[in-house]
């Protein structure tokens, strides 16, 4: 009792006792993942520190590299030992190799670091965005990646307006001649995500005519209404201002007849949720990876924005499909071998 | 024994003996993550198909359905079987409920199912590549995903030729002025590939090759560089000043600057080399992924669909070294056993 105490103390010893209640493959393979790609982000950050003579960049890297070693690297472990997992061992750091700034022989220009741990730190974002779509067994399990994607999209934020700066990066040429417009890149994953958009309401109005089940009706209905809507509603916005026409959008299905059948097919109601929660995930990935396109800070804060909005409504869906056993949920595993 | 031979011969009980060596977490979850997939693509696409009259969607779906209950399913039931877990149950057939059409009343215009149907067969697509870039216990569990995916893109290319046959596909306008030139999606593909070679793999490689002596991993990452990187940079360089762009110059090479064996005076084992290149190769093949399926041009499809191939290669050659000399990190091992 003493000893669970003291592990709730000591800052190193974040545990979320998944002794008791065993992860799945999914949670297991995310932490192990985040983690490993964790002590990369380390090694190459640390390498870069000793590679450039620029004091700004040492301080940046320095406070990038002691934020995954201080708030990623000691909760990801933890929870894998808790489970039972070994974890691997941490690589030794690379700053006692000298002074930083030494290790100048094979020249990287300060604007190629930038420009590969702005890469390396997508990849992160992106890790911890699937970590997130994944964690179903135990909310606080998701609420570590949640806790870990918003601080990787904070230093992605930090580099992109760094590197911006210094104009270390080449975004994709403009997409329209009007100054400060969108580039190529911005303006096709904003249409990659209407086109998205579009597919979630057609399949939610059919679904939504498909069920009689009030708890699922309220959900799908909190998906169509207070996300999808809105959101193809801002990003039709966000085109059109910049001077696309925008598609037509789909007709609307709703209310042409009484609830309880999609036609005359019916499917199950954890046939539903099974998918809608996978089109959750894959759009949390969606609007995850496009962060590494958008360079505009209005953009970004749009997606940004819709990022959180996604994870809300996954944990509406997950908490519902739990309380239901309306999920399935991949194998729970031990260490067991 | 007897048993064993009759679970090799009969086409339903495939198996690649994970009881005796068992899987790692990342292998277990992409084996059921892609079984789940299978199965609520296959309750859509039936739905679609009780939903519309059209012969030739019923003849679309009906392969897609037909391909994934023969070739997927099975397949990734009798693994994660083998290894002792559990499988979910498999979801009645929608087809019993009527005729094929019967299900009109909610209607969906097929140019809408097409749509829908492009963007599953896209998820699909991107769930097979991530399991290419985690398996790495048996090579043969890799084999069958790159099957699943090869698959995968064949059924995508048969909906993009169906739907762009029909209209069905509202593309960005064209990023130039040549009317057969690249769209904004096309052209953004094309100038983000470039730029991440250009900005991590050429720079991570070479930097890389000046870091280690060990001639085997020296091989591996100028195959990276000199088969991969380069080629595949010049490749989408001259499809984009080919379509009317200007591209930047390229970064400085680094090559040869010095005797091998140090990166500056900074040291990286082999080992941290080896992991960070395999976590690149599987971002790079992500990328390759969704460009790939992002796109509706032939031309540019056939592009990205080589530099897939090419990174699967990659993949595999980084992994036989990386367990042959023990310099991967590979996730724990799991069972199904409790207490």
């Amino acid at each position: 009792m003493n000893l669970k105490i003291l592990k709730k103390i000591l800052p190193q010893s974040y545990t979320l006792n998944t002794a008791q209640k065993p992860m799945h493959a999914g949670e297991i393979y995310h932490l192990w993942d985040a983690l490993t790609a964790s002590h990369q982000i380390v090694n190459v950050g640390e390498t870069y520190q000793m590679n450039t003579q620029d004091k700004e960049i040492h301080l940046f890297l320095k406070g990038l590299v002691e934020g995954v070693l201080l708030l990623r690297i000691p909760k990801l472990e933890n929870l894998l030992k808790d489970a039972g997992f070994p974890v691997p061992p941490r690589p030794a750091t690379k700053t006692l190799q000298g002074k930083p700034g030494v290790g100048q022989e094979v020249k990287l220009s300060d604007e190629e670091v930038l420009k590969v741990m702005l890469t390396l730190s997508l990849s992160l974002l992106i890790l911890d965005a699937r970590g997130v779509g994944t964690a179903t067994t135990n909310e606080d399990i998701r609420g570590v990646f949640v806790d870990l994607l918003k601080k990787t999209i904070l230093a992605h934020d930090a580099l992109m307006v760094f590197g911006s700066g210094r104009q270390a990066f080449t975004p994709a040429p403009p997409a329209t001649a009007s100054p400060g417009a969108l580039n190529l890149g911005e303006v096709y994953v904003l249409w990659d995500q209407l086109g998205y958009r579009h597919s979630t309401i057609v399949l939610l109005e059919t679904y939504l005519n498909n069920t009689k089940d009030v708890d699922l009706k309220t959900v799908l209905n909190y998906g169509l209404n207070k996300i999808a809507f809105p959101q193809m509603e801002k990003l039709e916005m966000t085109l059109k201002n910049e001077g696309f026409t925008v598609p037509t959008r789909p007709v609307s299905r709703m209310k042409q007849q009484p609830a309880g059948r999609t036609g005359k097919i019916i499917l199950r109601d954890s046939e539903i949720l099974s998918i809608v929660i996978t089109a959750t995930q894959v759009a949390l990935d969606l609007h995850a990876n496009s962060l590494g396109s958008i360079y505009r800070g209005d953009v970004r804060e749009l997606v940004k924005s819709f990022i959180f909005e996604e994870i809300e409504y996954l944990t509406k869906l997950v908490t519902l499909g739990n309380k239901r056993n309306l999920m399935e949920i991949p194998p729970n595993v031990t260490a067991k071998v | 024994m007897q048993f064993k031979i009759l679970k090799k011969i009969l086409p339903s009980s495939y198996t690649l003996n994970t009881a005796q060596k068992p899987m790692h977490s990342g292998e277990i979850y992409h084996l059921w993550e892609s079984l789940t997939a299978s199965h609520q693509l296959i309750n859509s696409l039936e739905t679609f198909q009780m939903n519309t009259d059209d012969k030739n969607m019923h003849q679309l779906i009906q392969d897609f359905t037909a391909s994934i209950r023969k070739q997927r399913i099975p397949k990734l039931e009798g693994l994660l079987k083998d290894a002792g877990f559990t499988v979910p149950p498999r979801t009645a057939t929608k087809t019993l409920q009527g005729k094929p059409g019967v299900g009109t009343e909610v209607i969906l215009s097929d140019e809408e199912i097409i749509k829908v149907m492009f963007n599953l067969s896209s998820a699909l697509i991107n769930l097979d590549g991530r399991a290419i870039g985690t398996v790495t216990t048996k090579e043969s569990i890799r084999d069958l995903f790159i099957t699943l995916l090869k698959q995968d893109m064949k059924e995508h290319e048969a909906i993009i030729f169906i739907g762009k046959s029909r209209q069905a596909f509202i593309q960005l306008p064209l990023a130039v002025s040549e009317p057969n030139g690249p769209t904004i999606g096309d052209a953004y593909w094309l100038w983000s590939e470039m730029e991440f070679y250009r900005s991590s793999s050429i720079i991570l490689l070479e930097s890389y090759i000046s870091n280690t002596n060990d001639k085997e991993l020296k091989k591996i990452l100028e195959h990276g560089l000199y088969k991969i990187a380069y080629p595949q940079l010049s490749k989408v360089e001259q499809t984009l000043k080919a379509a009317g762009f200007t591209v930047p110059p390229r970064p400085v090479t680094r090559m040869h600057q010095r005797p091998p064996g140090v990166i500056g005076q900074i040291t990286l084992s082999d080992s941290e080399v080896t992991n960070v290149i395999i976590t690149a190769s599987q971002f790079l093949l992500n990328q390759h992924i969704r460009a790939y399926s992002a796109t509706f041009k032939d031309e540019y499809r056939l592009i990205f669909k080589s530099f897939i191939m090419e990174e699967i290669d990659n993949i595999k050659r980084l992994y036989g070294l990386g367990k042959t000399r023990n310099l991967m990190l590979t996730p724990p091992q799991v069972t199904s056993k409790k207490g």
